[in-house]
């Protein structure tokens, strides 16, 4: 609420300006049935006709005035609310990108999006709407109320009597449906993912011949769905029909008493033109404001979908200084860390030497207390290959996404040459690590565009030579279009395998100190990837290499292996040890080399 | 030229044909009934003008004579029809609107059921050419832009209609010189209608296509996230994305400033018009110019007072039907897409052979509706005799060529046999064809030359659902389904017992990792089976094919997302699962395939060697320069 307020406040004399001109333009409504009267009763029954061009003049001026005064307010409205729609996604859109990634896997990211997009969009025509009828309408519906007072007290309580009924019916009928309407939207919700899954299992649905049993399932959702929307829909029938019986019968009240008053000479017939036009004033303001009241909630509902992710705390690796509440966050791992052989005092030296250290590492996704990798405990120095190997969902990707400051609410501590990688402002460590990520992902645009993310400066001939070294370079300058080679959203228009070599490229350009391929020649054949790690073993522009594979034969040659079974190191050394240290690695080299390349 | 400027395209009229059309067809009786019934509402409410001149003009004459008793009685007479009037009018309002409820709900559910259903008659390459998202949006956006269109637009332009017409008569029968002022200036609002209300049409589209942008690239750096994360491009994304919304910002602002001004102009047309029509009316009073109307009455106050009423009515027809107008471009275009959706090419099938439950009686194969685990083919000749054959699982392909798009060849003079029982591999270079093989045996595609000879049928004799009940599948991308996992184990045979899927599930080496979930075999799977790993969902969807129990098993890169060690300890089972059976195999994993009696190596759409591990190995070929690492395939 505050954010929205600031937002509006930033065009202040424009939302001001708005709802004021909105009222002005009530006032004018409401002057109209009165100049009528006038005219009635002063003008044409007296036959004045000085009167009569007087007040149709009159009724004219209100007419333009009022007209401008909306087209003031609407324009205005229309401008706040489309700067607050703009200055939420840009704020919204900055946050979601500064999310940590534990932070994007709790709300999803196809909700971020319905925020980003839908919600956004219903903030912003609430605010506009608000800003044309919020005041307008209850200003229409009392001015009428007082307006019929002045002209006649009495019949001012039929005025209030059917306001009454008016909002009892509609009121009423908004809280019948309301409920309804959110079943309404789970029901819509288990509808669309039937579609959804229907469309991306369509070959396992064939292949099975379940398309009966996947139309008997649609069906029946299909019918729960429309059920509830026919009820609220007769519901809602309801809702035209009698509100206009209400205003009948009050028109006819009207007139049944006024014919009296008006015998008795106490009104004049003007005043009861002037009090039936009041009558319909308020039934079309108060439908108006039913509209407007469901409006601001769906716009509420909007708004705390929007601020909850404002809400997250971004769990950034800070800035140095910042943080106590880190140092709060270690002191729970008191108790471990005292368990520890490590000595962190006696370290500070020795750490020099050390490029990652990681120490006591544990960290778990969710709440539920299992943890994804745990007591991960090792060091490699400058200089040294690491190689990481285990089964799916054994934690090698999470111990890579740990030390490049993904999830940086582990326990433990990870150093970086010497220095705890929580102290290392964001860009420091994210510029210190070239990342290969185990999905290929590509941005569109061209092919230079996609290389130049790490290094803006480099020049033509690096990113060739990065080409070439990823075995990029060949169906590149196959395709013809040389570094302009378009690339279609999140590079559709290569190959699986196309994409993992230029995802390598990528991180080819520019400088580092550590290189990490996260499981990134999965989709290459072996011929392919031995010349890959051949050419990877010449490149020197990194002070650590970091594989994470699941094949034995790409990091056999380095200079240290780190063998993972469930969110466990079980096994650390070089190949020739570890096949007599770990049984674990033993048994994954067997499965996929025979006896003798062992 | 000047239609297109419209939006209106040369669809729109059959397409509104075609949904009136199906509308009938829905509910042939309820939507004439509710059709007259908005009429009778439209006149009724549009004819009270009359009683109220006659009203009027017995009040004016009482006025002037001073006799009102002799009046009370016809005036009390005139409101008893007018009060009837009234009661039938709410009468029917409410009634169509009821109606319309049911109508409007229950045609969508039928318009949503037959796309879903023709949607799984659709042959797989229609799944191929469109995205998700955008037959997603058939349901969502399109379905919803019809409800507008069948719920409000249809009533709407129908008692507008009625409304004007009777109102234009009435005018007429009244007074000429008024009707015309009240003409003139609905003339004068269609126009601002048309040009302000064309100029936010025009911003409303670019909106729409703006808001599409910016919504692909959010997508696009939400999917890359880390990525973007790690090479420190926040702050460039950002500056594009300032670039999308800035634009968006000014297309929406000016779309909302057009929109927003138009109703209170034409409100105040109308207000100005109702002005009007009282200043010429009293002028005509006053200078007693001379009457022309259908009624042959003379101007009087009697007839003034009424025509400020149906001004007031016109001009808010006015107003509704431009209001309606995006609204009906929107309907309209929603139900085309709708109905190209429903109208899309139905996979071919024209086989008559049958898969039947048998049984073994002295040698004889009989038909029998028991469960006998024993299956024929049932072909009925043309003379009427009855041909039972063993479904064995034997598999040919003769000289076979196929294409994707009907211009690049994707597989040339594929020959392929398998005898029952056989294991017969593929490998190859990502696009070599493997999958293409295995996704034309079970007809997801058709060949364009040759012939797939099933158990000595034509494949294309065979009922397709029965030619893919005998075939199972695994597929690399495992698609798992919202329920339980034994629903999603018994997916691949509905009547199969607990016993039968756990036993399945044990074969497959699916058993032990879900009696270790939190509910076991209840443990609800939710989006795709999220909730697992990539490898356990392969052991699910192994564990469904087995259930399945079928004569054939295609098996496509089936244990590429389990580590090699697991494989290794699931190896067992699946030696289990293709004992017996006709198995085709893809791999790139060469440990998977060297046990098949035959191992195929495909290059771009070709077999080029076959023959045993051995065999190949002994030739030197391709097959050994990939097992052994010394060529690159792509």
């Amino acid at each position: 609420m505050k954010r929205l307020l600031s937002y509006i406040s930033e065009l202040k004399g424009k939302s001001i300006i708005a709802p004021l001109f909105k009222c002005l333009e009530s006032l004018f409504e409401l002057f109209v049935p009165m100049v009528i009267a006038y005219m009635i009763d002063s003008g044409i029954q007296k036959g004045n006709a000085a009167i009569i061009w007087k007040s149709l003049f009159l009724l004219l001026l209100l007419a333009l005035i009022g007209l401008s005064c909306a087209i003031v307010a609407q324009y205005f409205a229309a401008e706040v609310a489309m700067h607050v729609g703009q200055s939420y996604r840009n704020a919204l859109f900055h946050k979601v990108l500064n999310l940590s990634y534990s932070n994007v896997d709790e709300v999803g990211s196809a909700s971020l999006l319905t925020r980003l997009g839908p919600d956004i969009f219903q903030i912003e025509s609430t605010v506009n709407m608000v800003l044309r009828l919020f005041l307008r309408s209850p200003f229409i519906v009392f001015g009428a109320v007082i307006m019929a007072f002045r002209i006649s007290p009495s019949i001012s309580l039929l005025f209030i009597l059917v306001l009454v009924l008016l909002s009892v019916l509609i009121f009423g009928i908004m809280l019948i449906t309301m409920p309804l309407y959110k079943k309404i939207q789970v029901a819509l919700e288990k509808i669309t993912k039937q579609v959804r899954e229907n469309i991306l299992g369509v070959r396992v649905i064939r292949a099975f011949y379940r398309e009966k049993k996947e139309e008997e399932g649609f069906q029946k959702s299909n019918e729960a769905y429309t059920a509830m929307q026919v009820k609220v829909g007769k519901i809602s029938s309801l809702l035209n029909p009698l509100s206009m019986l209400i205003i009948q019968l009050g028109l006819m009240g009207i007139l049944y008493f006024s014919s009296r008053l008006v015998n008795d000479g106490r009104l004049f017939q003007g005043n009861v033109v002037a009090l039936t036009n009041y009558m319909s004033q308020i039934l079309a303001e108060l439908l108006k404001l039913a509209n407007l009241i469901i409006l601001i909630l769906k716009g509420l509902a909007s708004l705390d979908r929007v601020e909850e992710v404002f809400a997250i705390e971004n769990e950034q690796v800070e800035e140095a200084s910042s943080d106590l509440s880190r140092q709060y966050g270690s002191m729970d791992n008191a108790e471990i860390e005292s368990d520890s052989k490590w000595n962190t005092e006696d370290n500070t030296s020795k750490d020099e030497e050390e490029a990652i250290v990681f120490q006591n590492v544990s960290f778990s996704y969710g709440n539920n207390g299992e943890y994804a990798v745990s007591d991960l405990n090792f060091s490699i120095k400058k200089g040294e290959s690491l190689g990481i190997i285990g089964g799916t969902g054994s934690g090698k990707t999470t111990l890579i996404s740990l030390l490049s400051g993904f999830y940086p609410c582990y326990s433990g501590e990870i150093r970086l040459f010497g220095k705890n990688q929580r102290n290392y402002v964001k860009e420091e460590l994210f510029g210190s690590i070239a990342l290969v990520p185990q999905k290929a992902v590509l941005f569109s645009g061209t092919l230079r565009e996609n290389l130049l993310w790490r290094n803006k400066n480099a020049t033509d001939k690096e990113l060739w030579d990065a080409l070439d070294m990823a075995c990029a370079k060949e169906f590149i300058e196959e395709k013809g279009k040389g570094l302009e080679l378009p690339v279609t959203e999140e590079g559709k228009n290569f190959s699986g395998g196309q994409r993992q070599r230029l995802c390598i490229a990528r991180a080819l350009v520019g400088e580092a100190k550590f290189l990490i391929l996260d499981d990134s020649s999965s989709a290459l054949d072996f011929a392919t990837e031995r010349k890959l790690r051949h050419a990877l073993s010449a490149y020197k522009r990194v002070e650590n290499k970091i594989i994470i594979s699941q094949r034995v034969a790409s990091i056999r040659d380095l200079d240290k292996i780190i063998v993972m079974d469930q969110g466990k190191i079980v096994g650390m050394g070089k190949h020739k040890a570890l096949l007599e240290s770990s049984p674990v690695y033993k048994e994954i080299c067997l499965s996929q080399l025979k006896k003798e390349e062992l | 030229m000047e239609n297109k400027k419209k939006g209106i395209d040369k669809d729109f009229f059959p397409t509104l044909k075609r949904i009136l059309k199906t509308l009938f067809s829905f509910y042939p009786v309820f939507l004439p009934l509710t059709l007259v019934l908005i009429v009778v509402n439209a006149v009724v409410s549009a004819i009270p003008s009359l009683f109220q001149q006659k009203i009027i003009s017995l009040v004016e004459r009482a006025y002037k004579s001073g006799e009102w008793k002799s009046v009370s009685e016809p005036i009390f007479n005139q409101i008893t029809i007018l009060a009837i009037l009234y009661g039938i009018s709410l009468l029917a309002a409410f009634i169509y609107n009821w109606n319309l409820a049911t109508i409007t709900q229950g045609s969508l559910k039928k318009y949503r059921q037959k796309m879903f259903d023709g949607m799984q008659d659709l042959p797989i390459s229609f799944f191929d050419k469109n995205k998700t998202g955008d037959i997603m949006s058939h349901y969502t956006n399109d379905i919803d832009s019809m409800r507008q269109f069948i719920s409000i637009c249809i009533p709407q332009a129908l008692s507008s209609f009625i409304t004007i017409v009777t109102v234009v008569f009435l005018m007429l029968y009244y007074s000429l010189w008024l009707s015309l002022l009240v003409i003139l200036g609905s003339v004068l609002m269609i126009r601002v209608v048309k040009d302000i209300g064309g100029k936010s049409g025009h911003f409303f589209m670019r909106q729409q296509e703006e808001l599409a942008k910016s919504e692909g690239f959010i997508q696009e750096m939400m999917n890359g996230q880390k990525v973007v994360k790690v090479f420190n491009h926040e702050s460039e994304a950002i500056a594009d994305f300032d670039h999308y919304n800035d634009e968006l910002f000014s297309v929406s602002n000016s779309a909302n400033r057009y929109s927003s001004v138009i109703m209170p102009i034409l409100g105040n047309i109308g207000n100005i018009l109702y002005v009007l029509v009282a200043i010429l009316g009293g002028v005509l009073l006053t200078y007693k110019v001379p009457n022309l109307s259908i009624s042959g009455l003379a101007l009087s106050i009697s007839i003034v007072i009424p025509f400020l009423n149906m001004t007031r009515q016109f001009a808010g027809m006015v107003g509704q039907i431009s209001s309606e107008v995006n609204a009906v471009v929107m309907g309209i275009a929603g139900a085309k897409r709708v109905f190209a959706l429903m109208d899309e090419m139905k996979e071919e099938d024209s086989g008559h052979i049958r898969l039947v439950s048998v049984k073994d009686m002295d040698g004889e194969l009989v038909e029998t509706t028991d469960r006998t685990e024993m299956w024929a083919w049932k072909e009925v000749k043309e003379d009427g005799t009855v041909v039972l054959k063993r479904l064995l699982g034997d598999v040919e392909l003769r000289d076979v060529d196929f294409s994707y798009d009907g211009k690049r060849m994707i597989l040339k003079g594929i020959n392929v046999f398998a005898h029952p029982g056989e294991k017969v591999a593929f490998v190859g270079a990502t696009g070599a064809g493997k999958t293409t093989i295995t996704n034309l045996l079970n007809r997801f595609y058709s060949i364009q030359k040759g012939e797939i000879i099933y158990d000595g049928f034509d494949v294309y004799d065979i009922c397709l659902g029965d030619l893919r009940r005998s075939l199972g599948i695994i597929l690399q991308d495992t698609v798992l389904f919202t329920g339980t996992v034994m629903e999603n184990i018994r997916y691949g045979k509905l009547d199969a017992s607990d016993e039968e899927c756990i036993a399945a599930a044990r074969l497959a080496g699916a058993d032990d990792f879900i009696t270790r979930l939190p509910n076991g075999y209840d443990t609800e799977l939710s989006g795709n089976g999220g909730n697992l790993s990539q490898g356990q969902r392969q052991l699910l969807s192994i564990a469904r094919a087995a259930v399945a129990d079928p004569p054939v098993l295609i098996m496509d890169e089936a244990t590429s997302s389990i580590d090699t060690r697991t494989e290794a300890i699931v190896q067992k089972g699946m030696d289990a699962l293709m004992a017996g059976r006709t198995v085709f195999v893809i791999a790139h994993r060469l440990s998977t395939v060297q046990n098949s009696d035959v191992i195929m190596v495909l290059e771009q759409g070709e077999i080029i060697e076959r023959g045993s591990h051995e065999k190949l190995i002994s030739e030197k070929g391709k097959y050994y320069q990939l097992y052994t690492g010394a060529f690159e395939l792509e």
